[in-house]
C-alpha cells in the first residue's frame, strides 16, 4: 500500500529567500526553495523538488541560484548550469528528462513535504481503502493523534500514519510515535501467563490458574500480616478506566491503602504546588496551541525538543511572530539551541534563581499590584520572604548572573503576555514542590495567571500522566482528586462504590516509601505492579531490586517483558495501547479516546480483565461488573461529578465526535474547559495562594569525595525507563547506549577521552557510560539518559531522597566522582 | 583519430595523417611561429610575404595551387596566427584574399583571433565538443530566433542546441557567433546581461558607482525586470562586491551569490567542495605544510598542488567546510578565494632570494601583490604571476598580469591567458619602479572590473576593445580618459577593507548555518562515495557506487 504523509523538514525561518536548502525525506533527497519576492505570503514561495541533478547525479540542486525566464521559476544547477522548472521539473536546457515536483506546503511555521512512501501489492488484508483507526500515540502525555490500519497481507502488524486532525500535533510525530507499531508485534512481547514453579523458574500457566495463584497468596498475606501488607503500584501510562479501577481494586476489593503510582517520580512536585496555590492541577491551564500567541515563553528544566518534539511547532510559531523563548537547563540543549536566552543554573538551585526573580520583580516595580490584591492572599509574608534574595545571593548560589535575572524578567514581565512551563528539572528535587510553588508565586506577581495566552503549566511526561493522578491511584486521593483524608469526599465516593463511607482505608504509602517498606514489619508483603518498570524507573535502583527480591509476592502485568517482570512471581500479559478501548487526557487536560486497531495477540487480556478477574476471586464480584469499557468511564464520570476533574459531562459518544474535550466539563451540554483562571481560581474564595518557601539545598551534598553534579534525563529515541523503546530496532540503532555528557575541561581533568568508558560512582551505586565530552554541559556536571538498565542505569547512581511534600525523589541532582573505566569494564553495546 | 581507429578496427580502410604541428615560440624576446607546410613543399605552392626591416617583423603566407593557405611563417610579430591555423586546417574559411590574414594587426590586418567581423567558421566547425554542435547548427538556432523574436542571444542557442551546455569553454565562440549573424541581420548587437537588465555589465557597473544602490533588490527595482536569475544575480553580486565591499554573503548577498561564493567553496563533480587556502606568492612554512596534510588526513580529503602554486583539498562536505576552516583560520590560513570570480594567485619564482639567475625579488613583489589585491571580485578569475628574470619560470605572460624583472625595473604584461585559448600577455609598460609597478596594475584592474563584460577574461576583453593595447596604454599607462587616481583611489579602498570572508564566516552562527547538508538530520549525503587511488580518496564513479550500493543491501 502507499503511505502518504506530510513531514516536517525545518522552520520558515530556516529558508533564505531565493535560495533552498536539501531535506531527506524517508531516504530521498528534496530540495525545498523559497523564491525570492515581496514578503507577502510565503507558501506561494515555495517549491520543492529532487535534489539530485539527473545531469551530473549529484545531489545539489538545493544549492543552486534560482531564475526566472517568461514567468516561469527555476533552479539553475550549480553543476552545469542546465535549468530545471520548478512547477513541472522540467529540463528547460532540454537536456534531461526532468525532475520529481514535492508537494510543499506551510503548516503554521513549519514546512512539510508529503511524503509518498509505496509498499508492496495491495492485499485484501488492507490497502489504501483500508479503514483506519484514529487513536493517539502510546509515548508522551503530548498524545499525538495517530491513525493506524492493518498492513498488507504478508506483512504483520499495523501501519501509523499521523493524524492530520489532530490539534495538538496536526499530522506530525516524533520518531517514537513512529516506530511505536513495532510494539505490537515484538519478540519482547508477553503472550501467557507465568508462574514462578518450585524450581524458580517462569512457567507458562492458563489465565485461570495464574489468577487463583494470585489470589490465593494475596489472602495468605493479608491473612498472616493484614490488609495493608499487599500494595499496589499503577502507572501514568494505564488509560483513565484502568487508573480509576485500579484505585477502586486497591480500596474495595483488596481494601488496602497502599497504593501509588509512578506519576509520583514526575509528576507530583508540581500536582502538589499547582494545588496548594491554585486550588486544582491541570498541567497546562490552556491548549498547547496558546503558546503560538504568547509574547514570551520560559520552559524551565524542560527540553521538549527531545523529549516531545512536535510540541516545538508551537514554539517556533510563537518566535516566528515575535515571542522570545528563555531555557532554563544546566545543558545546553537541542531546546536551548533554539532559544533566546538559555540560563545555565547549578543543578539543583532553581529554587534560588525563581526567589531572585521575585525579589528583582519587586524592586523593578513589575509587580502587578491591582492583581495581586484582587486575585491573590499571601503576598506580603512572600514578599518578605524574597527580600534577602538579592542577585548577589543568587549568582552565589546557582550562578546565574543579575543581568541573567534580567533578561528572563524581562521577556516574562514586559511582554503582553508570557508563559512559564516548567519540566522534570525543577519538579524532580527533593524541593520541587517548593521551587514550583515559588515560580507560581511569581507568575501570580506579574499578574499572568489567568490572563490571555499566559501563565504557569508543568509539561506532564506520560501518556495519561494527567488521567493517570486524577482518578485516584494516589496514595492519598480518590478519584477526582478528592481527598482520602476529607470526609465529604470519602462519602461522595463511597456512595458510587456502594461502599461504607467508613470502610475505605486511609492515605497509603507514597511510592518510594511503599518500596522501602518492604521487609520491615509494617511493610507489605505482596506488590501488584501495573504498567511500570519500577526496577529501572525508580532512585537508588540497586537498593529497589533487593527489596522487590524479598517480597512473598510479585505480580507484574505489562505487555513486553522488562526488568520488573524478569523478578515477577506471576506475569499477566496485557494489551497494549493499539488493541483496546479506553480515554487519556493529555498534558493539556484535554480527555481523548484510545481505539482499538488491531487484535490483541491470542492468550493476552487488557489489565481491565484482569481487574475484574481478581476482583470476582476476592469476593467482590458484583462491584466489579462492567459489560465494556466504556461502563467503567461511566461510572469514573459519576465518581468524578462534582469533583475538582469533573468529567460528568464527557462521554464517549462526545469524544468520538470531536478533538477531545477538557475537563471540569460538568453537564452534558458544557463545552468544556480549554482554559481555567479567567475568572477566579479553585479555592472556595476564588483567590490563589501565594505560599512562603525557604531555600534549602540539594540532599546529595557535592564534597571531595564525589566532586561532580550528575543530572538526568530523556534521549529523543527513548521513553522513560526503555522497556518500550529499547524493544524497537530503529530507535536502538539510533541511540544503542547511554553516553554521559562530559564538559571537555573536566573530561581533560580526569583523563577521559570522548567515546571511552567511564565508571561513574555515587555514594549508592556505580554506573559505566561511554564518554560524550562536549561543551554543552556545565563543567561542575555530568549528564546521563536514564532509560537502560543493568550497570548502565543511570538510577544506580541517583538518590531516593525525597520531597516532604510530594514524596518526589531527586532524580535531577546528585553528587558523583567519575573515572576512566579499566580495560574489563567497558560499556556494552547492544 | 578516433574516427581513424574505430574504422581500422572495424575492418575498414582508414590511415591517420599526421598534421604539420603548429609551433608558436618566443626566441630571445621574439615571436616566431611557423604552421602548416611552413616551406612550401607543395607541388604548386606560391607564397606572399610582408617584411618591415625597421620593425623588425617578417610575415610569409603559403598557398596551394588554388590560392587556400596551408602554411605560414611569422617573425617578430605573431598576431593572427590562431586564426591562420584555423583558416589553413580547414575549421574556418579564409578571406577571399590571404593578404587579409598576412597584413599585421593594426595595419590592414585582423585584430587578434576573434572571429567576429573576420573569417566566418565553417558549418561544418564543431563549436561545442561536449555536446557535439556544429557552427552550422548553431548559427541555424540563431537565425530561427531572429525570424521568430527579432533577436537572439547565447542563452537562446542553449536551449535549443545544447551548445555551451556542457564544460562552457565555447560560450565566447558561440556569443561571436550570435554577434556576428545579428550584424549581418543589421540588428543592433544587444550587449543586455539578460532578460532581467537591459544593460552591459559595463553600463551596470556605472549605474551601481553612480546611483550607490548597494542591493540587488533595489537595483532590478529601479533598473531592471522580474527578479532575476543565475546570470545577473551573480554578475551584480560581483559589481556590489567590487564596489561597495563588504562580506559576500551579508543580508540579501547570500541569495545571489553564485553557488560556489555561497558555500566559499568549489562544487566538485560528486557534490563535496574543494578547499584552497591562500598561499601568497607559493611561499609557506613547513609548520602550515603539516596543518594542510593533518587537516587532509582529519577529513580525509585528496591533496593536489595547483598550477598556480597552492594545495588543493578534495572531497570536503558541505557540513564538514565550518571545522576544515577554523582548523585552517586557526593556523593562520585565509580564504584562497579559489571558488570566487576574483584574484586567485600571484604565482613566482624565487628571484634573488636563491636563483643564481635573478635579478629582483619577484616572490617578495608576489607576495606584496597577492595581499594587495586578495578578495577583490571581478568579471572572471584574475590570474596573475612574477618573474625573477627573463628567463620566465613564473609564466608570467600567460596570466592576466604578468609581472618580468629586468636589471632596470620591472615590466609589466596584461591580458596574457593560459587555458584552452591561449593567449601571450602584451608588454604595457616596461622598466617600471616598483611603486609604479603597483600603481599601473592598479589602474589596469579596476579598468578591467569595470568596463569587461560578465565571464570575460582579460585576453578577450582586451581583443573586444576599441583600439586594442595602444589604448589601454593611453589609459592606463598615459591616463588619458583622466580617471586613474579615481581607479587607485578605488583600489586602495578595497585594499583597506579587506577581511577574510572564512575568518568572518566563522564567527557568525548564522552564516554557519547554512553550511549543511541536510535541514532535517545531521546524516551526512548517502551519495557521496569514496573509493582509494593511489593512497587516496576519490569520488567513486557511477558504475562504482551501484556495485556499492547493490553489495552493501
Amino acid at each position: 500500500m502507499t503511505v502518504r504523509r506530510w513531514v516536517r523538514v525545518c522552520s520558515l525561518r530556516e529558508l533564505e529567500p531565493g535560495r533552498g536548502v536539501a531535506a531527506l525525506v524517508d531516504g530521498q533527497q528534496v530540495a525545498v526553495f523559497l523564491l525570492p519576492g515581496a514578503s507577502g505570503e510565503a507558501a506561494s514561495r515555495l517549491r520543492a523538488v529532487d535534489n539530485r541533478d539527473p545531469v551530473s547525479g549529484a545531489n545539489v540542486l538545493a544549492r543552486g541560484l534560482l531564475g526566472s525566464t517568461d514567468g516561469v521559476d527555476y533552479v539553475a544547477s550549480p553543476m552545469h548550469k542546465h535549468r530545471f522548472d520548478l512547477a513541472s521539473g522540467r529540463c528547460l536546457d532540454g537536456v534531461s528528462t526532468g525532475i520529481r515536483v514535492w508537494p510543499v506546503r506551510v503548516w503554521g511555521v513549519s514546512i512539510e513535504i508529503l511524503a509518498v512512501k509505496a509498499g508492496p501489492e495491495d492485499g485484501p488484508g488492507g490497502g489504501p481503502d483500508g479503514e483506519s483507526v484514529a487513536t493517539h500515540c502510546p509515548f508522551c502525555a503530548l498524545q499525538c493523534g495517530m491513525r493506524l490500519r492493518a498492513a498488507p497481507q504478508g506483512e504483520s502488524g499495523v501501519e501509523a500514519e499521523a493524524d492530520l486532525s489532530s490539534p495538538v500535533n496536526e499530522g506530525r510525530m516524533c520518531v517514537k510515535g513512529w516506530a511505536s507499531v513495532g510494539l505490537l508485534r515484538n519478540s519482547h512481547r508477553l503472550h501467557q501467563p507465568l508462574v514462578r514453579d518450585h524450581s524458580g523458574r517462569l512457567a507458562p500457566a492458563s489465565w485461570d490458574a495464574a489468577l487463583d495463584e494470585v489470589a490465593r497468596r494475596i489472602e495468605v498475606i493479608q491473612r498472616q500480616h493484614g490488609r495493608d501488607a499487599v500494595g499496589v503500584f499503577g502507572s501514568g501510562a494505564l488509560t483513565n478506566e484502568k487508573a480509576y479501577l485500579l484505585g477502586k481494586f486497591t480500596r474495595v476489593a483488596l481494601r488496602s491503602a497502599n497504593i501509588d503510582y509512578n506519576g509520583r517520580y514526575c509528576m507530583s512536585s508540581a500536582a502538589a504546588a499547582l494545588n496548594r496555590t491554585l486550588g486544582v492541577d491541570r498541567g497546562l491551564p490552556f491548549p498547547v496551541s496558546d503558546i503560538a500567541d504568547t509574547g514570551a515563553l520560559v520552559l524551565w528544566g524542560a527540553n521538549p525538543a527531545d523529549t516531545m518534539p512536535p510540541l516545538m511547532e508551537w514554539v517556533e510559531r510563537m518566535r516566528a511572530a515575535g515571542g522570545t523563548l528563555v531555557v532554563v537547563d544546566p545543558r545546553r540543549t537541542a531546546t536551548a539551541e533554539a532559544a533566546d536566552v538559555h540560563v545555565q543554573p547549578v543543578p539543583g538551585t532553581d529554587l534560588a534563581v525563581a526567589l531572585g526573580l521575585l525579589r528583582l520583580a519587586e524592586t523593578a516595580g513589575l509587580v502587578d499590584h491591582p492583581y495581586v490584591e484582587a486575585r491573590t492572599v499571601g503576598w506580603s509574608e512572600v514578599r518578605e520572604s524574597v527580600a534577602a534574595w538579592g542577585p548577589a545571593r543568587v549568582e552565589a548560589v546557582s550562578g546565574v548572573s543579575e543581568s541573567q535575572l534580567t533578561q528572563m524578567l524581562d521577556a516574562l514581565a514586559r511582554n503582553r503576555s508570557s508563559m512559564l512551563l516548567t519540566g522534570r528539572g525543577p519538579e524532580q528535587q527533593s524541593k520541587g514542590v517548593d521551587t514550583v510553588t515559588a515560580l507560581i508565586n511569581l507568575m501570580l506577581a506579574l499578574g499572568r495567571i489567568g490572563r490571555p495566552a499566559s501563565g504557569y503549566g508543568c509539561l506532564t511526561g506520560q501518556a495519561n500522566g494527567q488521567g493517570g493522578r486524577e482518578h485516584g491511584q494516589k496514595a492519598d486521593q480518590l478519584p477526582g482528586y478528592r481527598s482520602i483524608s476529607d470526609p465529604s469526599d470519602r462519602a461522595a465516593v463511597a456512595e458510587v462504590w456502594d461502599v461504607e463511607p467508613a470502610e475505605l482505608p486511609g492515605p497509603g504509602m507514597s511510592a518510594v516509601e511503599l518500596l522501602d517498606s518492604i521487609g520491615s514489619a509494617t511493610g507489605i508483603h505482596g506488590l501488584l505492579v501495573f504498567g511500570s518498570d519500577l526496577a529501572v524507573a525508580s532512585p537508588d535502583a540497586r537498593r529497589v531490586v533487593d527489596r522487590l527480591k524479598r517480597l512473598d509476592l510479585l505480580v507484574v502485568a505489562d505487555s513486553l517483558r522488562n526488568g520488573t517482570t524478569d523478578l515477577a512471581d506471576v506475569v499477566l500479559p496485557v494489551t497494549q495501547w493499539a488493541e483496546e478501548e479506553g480515554t487519556t487526557t493529555n498534558l493539556e487536560g484535554r480527555v481523548i479516546r484510545r481505539r482499538r486497531a488491531v487484535e490483541p495477540p491470542v492468550g493476552v487480556r487488557s489489565d481491565l480483565d484482569v481487574l475484574t478477574g481478581l476482583a470476582e476471586r476476592l469476593g467482590e464480584a458484583q462491584r466489579f461488573r462492567f459489560p465494556s469499557t466504556e461502563a467503567v468511564f461511566d461510572e469514573l464520570r459519576r465518581v468524578s461529578a462534582g469533583s475538582r476533574s469533573d468529567y460528568s459531562g464527557i462521554t464517549y459518544e462526545r469524544l468520538d465526535s470531536g478533538p477531545g474535550l477538557f475537563w471540569p466539563c460538568p453537564g452534558d451540554d458544557h463545552p468544556g474547559s480549554p482554559r481555567m483562571f479567567g475568572a477566579g481560581f479553585a479555592h472556595r474564595d476564588g483567590r490563589a495562594r501565594m505560599i512562603t518557601v525557604g531555600y534549602r539545598a540539594a540532599a546529595d551534598a557535592r564534597d571531595s569525595d564525589y566532586p561532580v553534579y550528575l543530572t538526568t534525563g530523556r534521549y529523543r529515541e527513548h521513553y522513560n525507563s526503555g522497556s518500550q523503546t529499547r524493544r524497537l530496532e530503529r530507535l536502538v540503532r539510533a541511540k544503542p547506549i547511554p553516553r554521559l555528557q562530559i564538559h571537555p575541561a573536566l573530561a581533560a581533568r580526569l583523563g577521559v577521552d570522548d567515546g571511552s568508558s567511564v565508571v561513574v560512582e555515587s555514594r549508592r551505586g556505580s554506573a559505566v557510560f561511554e564518554a560524550d565530552v562536549t561543551a554543552d554541559i556545565r563543567e561542575d556536571t555530568v549528564f546521563a539518559p536514564f532509560h537502560w538498565s543493568g550497570d548502565q542505569s543511570a538510577n544506580l547512581l541517583t538518590v531516593a531522597a525525597l520531597d516532604p511534600v510530594s514524596r518526589m525523589p531527586e532524580f535531577k541532582v546528585c553528587a558523583v566522582r567519575l573515572r576512566p573505566a579499566p580495560g574489563d569494564i567497558q560499556v556494552r553495546r547492544v | 583519430m578516433a574516427r581513424v581507429a574505430a574504422e581500422t578496427i572495424s575492418g575498414g580502410e582508414a590511415a591517420f595523417q599526421p598534421g604539420e604541428t603548429p609551433t608558436k615560440l618566443k626566441l630571445l624576446g621574439v615571436d616566431v611561429a611557423s604552421f602548416g607546410d611552413a616551406h612550401a613543399k607543395t607541388v604548386g605552392a606560391s607564397t606572399i610575404a610582408f617584411t618591415d626591416s625597421i620593425a623588425r617583423v617578417h610575415r610569409r603566407l603559403v598557398t596551394d595551387a588554388d590560392g587556400r593557405v596551408i602554411g605560414g611563417v611569422l617573425v617578430g610579430d605573431a598576431s593572427g596566427y590562431d586564426t591562420m591555423v584555423a583558416v589553413a586546417t580547414g575549421d574556418i574559411d579564409g578571406p577571399g584574399d590571404p593578404v587579409d590574414l598576412l597584413l599585421p594587426e593594426g595595419r590592414g590586418g585582423p585584430r587578434g583571433s576573434t572571429v567576429a567581423g573576420g573569417p566566418v567558421l565553417r558549418r561544418s566547425a564543431t563549436v561545442c565538443s561536449c555536446e557535439n554542435v556544429s557552427a552550422g547548427e548553431v548559427c541555424d538556432a540563431i537565425d530561427e530566433s531572429i525570424r521568430s523574436s527579432g533577436q537572439a542571444d547565447v542563452a537562446k542557442v542553449k536551449s535549443c542546441t545544447r551548445a555551451g551546455t556542457g564544460c562552457g569553454g565555447c560560450v565566447p565562440q558561440i556569443t561571436d557567433l550570435v554577434r556576428t549573424r545579428l550584424a549581418e541581420a543589421g540588428i543592433e548587437a544587444s550587449r543586455r546581461l539578460c532578460e532581467h537588465f537591459g544593460h552591459s555589465r559595463q553600463e551596470l557597473c556605472d549605474v551601481v558607482r553612480l546611483t550607490g544602490i548597494g542591493s540587488f533588490s533595489e537595483l532590478i527595482q529601479r533598473h531592471g525586470s522580474g527578479s532575476g536569475c543565475e546570470i545577473c544575480k551573480p554578475a551584480v553580486a560581483s559589481i556590489l562586491a567590487s564596489v561597495a565591499g563588504g562580506h559576500i554573503l551579508d543580508g540579501e548577498g547570500a541569495s545571489i551569490q553564485d553557488s560556489n561564493d555561497h558555500f566559499l567553496a568549489n562544487l566538485q563533480r560528486d557534490g563535496t567542495y574543494s578547499v584552497v587556502p591562500r598561499v601568497p606568492g607559493g611561499e609557506i612554512t613547513p609548520e602550515k605544510l603539516i596543518v594542510l596534510g593533518e587537516v587532509a588526513g582529519e577529513f580525509n580529503l585528496y591533496v593536489k598542488i595547483t598550477g598556480g602554486q597552492r594545495i588543493d583539498l578534495l572531497g570536503a562536505r558541505v557540513d564538514d567546510l565550518p571545522a576544515i576552516w577554523a582548523r585552517l583560520v586557526d593556523a593562520g590560513f585565509e580564504s584562497g578565494h579559489a571558488y570566487g570570480k576574483a584574484v586567485r594567485t600571484v604565482k613566482s619564482c624565487v628571484g634573488t632570494t636563491w636563483c643564481r639567475f635573478g635579478v629582483q625579488d619577484s616572490t617578495g613583489l608576489a607576495i606584496e601583490l597577492e595581499l594587495r589585491y586578495r578578495g577583490l571580485r571581478s568579471p572572471h578569475k584574475i590570474k596573475m604571476a612574477v618573474s625573477g628574470c627573463a628567463r620566465e619560470c613564473a609564466e608570467a605572460q600567460g596570466k592576466d598580469v604578468g609581472v618580468i624583472a629586468t636589471e632596470r625595473g620591472w615590466n609589466l604584461y596584461v591580458c596574457g591567458n593560459g587555458g584552452a585559448r591561449p593567449r601571450h600577455a602584451d608588454l604595457l609598460a616596461a622598466d617600471l619602479d616598483r611603486a609604479t609597478l603597483v600603481r599601473m596594475i592598479d589602474r589596469f584592474v579596476i579598468y578591467y572590473i569595470r568596463t569587461a563584460d560578465r565571464l570575460q577574461r582579460t585576453a578577450a576583453w582586451l581583443e573586444g576593445m576599441e583600439g586594442g593595447i595602444e589604448h589601454l596604454r593611453r589609459v592606463v599607462a598615459e591616463d588619458s580618459l583622466g580617471i586613474a587616481a579615481e581607479l587607485e583611489a578605488a583600489m586602495t579602498e578595497h585594499v583597506a577593507r579587506y577581511r577574510c570572508e572564512w575568518a568572518e564566516s566563522l564567527e557568525d552562527p548564522v552564516r554557519l548555518r547554512r553550511f549543511r547538508t541536510f535541514v532535517n538530520t545531521d546524516a551526512p549525503d548517502p551519495d557521496i562515495v569514496v573509493m582509494e587511488e593511489r593512497d587516496q580518496p576519490r569520488p567513486a564513479f557511477d558504475w562504482e557506487r551501484v556495485e556499492l550500493l547493490t553489495t552493501r543491501r
